[in-house]
């Protein structure tokens, strides 16, 4: 039996210029380049252009595409090169001081935020506050499923740099959430 | 250097990789040290777990339908000069565009058959769809089904999965297709009740998210 074309086959027809096969990638990578993008830049209307974007950059340079990567990294890496430029050009700084003092504001008691908010939605609400940059890295690997390497080509850094990343993002979320009132006793 | 602050940095580099092990991305090697550490330190692993799917439902709350909009991509691809031919439309479009293209023989039956499994997947659970829903439950008007009580996740099915299967694998969670396709082919399965605990709809997603030879995606219904 036949199955579906894989994504590398389909990169041989958008490279061809079959429209059809980047109709098929969208479809299939859009809902996850759009949240990415999203995350980053916390606009709708900005993340549908990069998104778009995205892909039209895969029309214009299918023929860059190699197989050693997958197509959700050649993808993402796109998308973060997109993001991270459109953040540039907003002057948008790393560190959100906006929605950090908003949360810090909300510090109380733990009984008390605990009232307010099961951990949950705290958990959530502190990766919101992040820098872009921390989110990514947390998206890229929790999310997406990256692997170290993977992650390494689309933020193209070194692996040791994208532990370390990791590694300071989630130092940061503990201490977003010890601010907030939740000890995880790490680290 | 002291043996403590040795043992300091193995931990630490033991930390830096312990995300990785959540979505199965290490060696195997690291695997099972990370395995053995997470047998002495159930802690931490909690605290992974919860990082992870933090994670993930912030993904998931950004609904991606309303940006989903192909056409134009394909305005754009084809507003550039130098491109050769094939413009937007839907996947049919695409089968009848693809044998207008020299191509690699394997590679365009590859890509037709692909082409017109996703047609024929979408259709075919559109029908569960209606099957599914038509059978439980009706409004009074008569219009769509997808709003009975309950709780409820979208879903995108994987591109090689059946109707057949899907309706196997819904029917044994006890769970129902009640609306779509949407966008993406995106689909709304019925999970329970309305008032279930936030425990069993999370116990509910894994077991779809553990059905990862049909199940490609699943968001939290809103």
């Amino acid at each position: 039996m036949t199955g579906p074309v894989g994504d590398d086959e389909l990169m041989a027809r958008v490279a061809a210029g079959d429209s059809g096969a980047l109709e098929i990638l969208y479809a299939r990578h859009h809902p996850r380049i759009f949240r990415f993008i999203k995350r980053i830049v916390r606009d709708d209307g900005v993340a549908e252009e990069l998104a778009n974007e995205v892909f039209v950059d895969a029309w214009r340079h299918a023929k860059s595409y190699e197989r050693r990567s997958l197509a959700t990294t050649w993808l993402l890496s796109i998308a973060h090169n997109r993001a991270v430029s459109a953040l540039r050009k907003r002057r948008e700084e790393a560190w959100n001081e906006d929605e950090a003092a908003d949360l810090q504001d909300e510090s109380e008691p733990a009984d008390v935020v605990m009232q307010k908010a099961e951990k949950g939605r705290l958990l959530r609400q502190c990766i919101d506050a992040l820098p872009f940059a921390d989110r990514e890295i947390l998206d890229l690997v929790y999310y997406h499923e990256l692997s170290v390497g993977e992650a390494a080509a689309v933020l193209d850094i070194p692996e040791g740099t994208v532990k370390t990343r990791l590694f300071t993002a989630r130092k940061r979320l503990s201490e977003l959430l010890k601010k907030a009132g939740v000890d995880r006793g790490w680290p | 250097m002291s043996e403590k602050s040795s043992d300091s940095d193995a931990l630490q580099e033991f930390e830096m990789l312990l995300p990785f092990h959540a979505t199965g991305r290490l060696t195997p090697s690291d695997a099972a040290r990370a395995e053995r550490y997470f047998s002495e330190h159930p802690d931490r692993l909690q605290i992974i777990d919860e990082e992870k799917y933090a994670v993930v439902d912030s993904n998931e709350a950004i609904s991606a339908r309303r940006a989903h909009n192909f056409a134009r991509v394909a305005a754009a691809i084809s507003a550039m000069p130098v491109q050769p031919s094939g413009r937007g439309g839907g996947p049919l479009n695409a089968i009848s565009r693809f044998f207008e293209l020299p191509s690699v023989q394997s590679v365009r039956w590859a890509a037709a058959v692909a082409a017109v499994l996703i047609v024929a997947q979408t259709a075919a659970i559109g029908v569960l769809v209606v099957t599914q829903s038509s059978s439980r439950f009706s409004t009074a008007s008569g219009g769509s089904a997808l709003r009975e009580p309950g709780s409820f996740v979208t879903i995108r099915f994987a591109d090689g999965a059946t109707a057949a299967a899907i309706a196997a694998m819904l029917t044994g969670l006890d769970m129902r297709l009640v609306d779509g396709p949407a966008g993406g082919g995106l689909f709304t399965v019925r999970i329970g009740d309305r008032d279930m605990s936030d425990a069993a709809r999370d116990q509910a997603i894994a077991s779809l998210r553990a059905r990862s030879d049909l199940v490609m995606v699943v968001m939290r219904g809103r």
